[in-house]
């Protein structure tokens, strides 16, 4: 009972070591000699630590920036963030074991679905998954549920949108592709679909994307960190600014506020790039060895991969969804806070990822026109379901930060609004 | 009436099939001869996507992806060689799946990895003159 109760309360309350070990498990099930299970579990290991730093460094920046947002506008101003949510909920909020085994549970139920069912799908993004587990997780806890039965929810919700979403995306990607070998595996599919059905009523799909000349000059914002660079800097300043150097004094000490300002939104970027290296890290050796049993079990799988896999046919698209994705998002920054809702910023990672999948949508069904009208929707629609959850997130202990990645937004509010409340009643 | 149509396709058929053999047969003769110069030192893009496209008629799916990788490692550029290639890597791997061979569906999807990487670098503008 002692034993039991040590491996209760020491190794699987305690994240990196769950996660250590799930990247074990997934070692010694392919049969790797002992040197390279001992070294990819360490990595893992280290990985997690990783993600903490990164995770740390965001925080603080976080409560700088919602302080002198605060201050400086009488409203809330929160940065979306998928990656940061992850971080805080693994670390801070202390969920991360759970988290892990969600993981774990969507990638299991994703198999089951597919070795049974006519929907072949195998989700193969690993990063996803991890966001997907994450919002389960926290949603699931934030409607009441715990231990065994907070993973075998997650795993079961995660694992039916791992198979969902890339099946109700397939039609328009077997337009893009002219293909059914490869499917989409991004949890950005219900901004999409309603950026396609955008596209369709206001475009013409006979002049495509890939028939412009597109100008070069924002092609520095397609360095993804240079852009999130882009609009933190001028918002951190500005609010900074507006907050004014009395209140900023507290935060920045001797140095010059603004300038404190400036390298505070540089820091952020640096969480970021922290966060995420360790997230690689962490999943290096867990996803290589989970994917590849998953194809084994499912022989006849149809792979969802990441989204860059479709970028290749129709690059200007991308472009174009990028950027009107942005305007579509600085609409919304403007006109949400109007209705009540919080100032969300404008994602620069997301909009690039998703923004970029959404101008290839866009283009297939309603070509330039169709990218463009519905980039713009597309960017106000993954503003706005981000800013309904930013209360819950705040309730949560989540400090200045919401999510992006629009399924798991849905996930969270099946939980929120539908989950939640038939647990209350049955109560 | 019946019969006598089927055997008119029967002998279509046949006459197809043995149209396909030579047809096979001329196309693994100039493949050859392509080899050879590329051996010889004459590589140049547009050789390689001729050699690239009899493969793929040839269903020589591990010569195709040799030459696709060839072509992309000088010519970073997304369109037709980058999703012939990924689809190519996604058979090579569904393959491997079928035959349980674990060690070549990791390799498979370290390469889909890596062109997806590629990709993502291309729209970013990092191999700007290619």
């Amino acid at each position: 009972m002692d034993i039991i109760n040590f491996i209760i309360q020491n190794i699987l309350t305690e994240a990196s070591i769950t996660i250590a070990l799930i990247a074990m498990l997934g070692l010694i099930l392919q049969k790797k000699e002992i040197g390279r299970v001992i070294s990819g579990t360490f990595k893992t290991l280290l990985g997690f630590q990783v993600l903490s730093a990164g995770s740390g460094i965001i925080v603080q920046v976080l409560i700088y920036f919602g302080q002198i947002f605060s201050e400086g506008f009488q409203m809330e101003g929160i940065i979306p963030s998928i990656e940061s949510i992850n971080g805080q909920a693994m670390t801070e909020l202390g969920l991360g074991s759970q988290i892990a085994f969600t993981f774990l549970a969507i990638f299991v139920v994703n198999v089951i679905i597919a070795r049974f069912t006519k929907f072949k799908f195998i989700f193969l993004t690993g990063q996803a998954v991890l966001w997907m587990a994450t919002m389960c997780t926290v949603f699931g806890y934030f409607a009441g549920l715990r231990g065994l039965t907070l993973i075998i929810v997650g795993g079961i919700v995660g694992g039916i949108f791992a198979v969902l979403m890339p099946a109700i995306a397939q039609p328009t990607v077997k337009k893009i592709t002219g293909s059914n070998d490869i499917a989409l595996g991004h949890f950005c599919t219900i901004g999409y679909m309603f950026t396609a059905l955008i596209a369709k009523f206001t475009g013409n799909v006979k002049n495509s994307t890939e028939d412009i000349e597109l100008p070069k000059s924002l092609e520095f914002l397609q360095d993804t960190y240079l852009s999130v660079m882009v609009v933190m800097v001028p918002m951190f300043m500005i609010t900074a600014f507006f907050a004014g150097p009395e209140f900023c004094a507290e935060f920045a000490g001797s140095k010059h506020y603004l300038m404190h300002a400036f390298l505070q939104a540089i820091q952020f970027v640096v969480g970021i790039y922290v966060l995420l290296a360790g997230v690689r890290l962490l999943l290096g050796e867990i996803v290589p060895a989970f994917r590849g049993i998953a194809l084994r079990l499912v022989p006849d799988a149809i792979p969802a991969l990441d989204c860059p896999v479709l970028f290749s046919y129709a690059p200007n698209a991308v472009i174009v969804g990028f950027v009107f994705t942005t305007i579509g998002s600085v609409i919304a920054m403007l006109v949400l806070p109007m209705f009540g809702l919080a100032m969300i910023l404008p994602g620069m990672l997301t909009n690039f990822f998703a923004g970029g999948t959404a101008g290839i949508f866009g283009n297939a069904w309603g070509g330039r026109r169709g990218a463009m009208i519905s980039g713009i929707a597309h960017g106000f629609f993954i503003t706005l379901l981000p800013a309904l959850l930013v209360g819950i997130f705040n309730s949560l202990g989540f400090i200045n930060a919401t999510a992006t990645d629009v399924d798991t937004i849905v996930v969270a509010m099946l939980y929120a609004w539908i989950l939640m409340p038939l647990l209350t009643m049955s109560n | 009436m019946f019969f006598k149509r089927k055997s008119k396709i029967k002998i279509e058929n046949e006459n197809e099939k043995e149209e396909v053999v030579i047809e096979e047969n001329e196309l693994v003769e100039v493949k050859k001869s392509l080899e050879n110069k590329i051996k010889n030192g004459e590589e140049n893009i547009e050789l390689l996507i001729e050699i690239t496209s009899l493969c793929m008629q040839l269903k020589h799916n591990i010569d195709a992806i040799y030459y696709l990788e060839k072509i992309l490692s000088i010519n970073k550029k997304l369109g037709k060689n980058y999703n012939d290639l990924m689809n190519l890597y996604n058979s090579e791997m569904r393959l491997a799946a079928v035959n349980k061979d674990n060690e070549k569906v990791q390799y498979y999807l370290n390469k889909i990895d890596e062109l997806m990487q590629l990709s993502k670098d291309v729209i970013r503008g990092k191999y700007e003159g290619n």
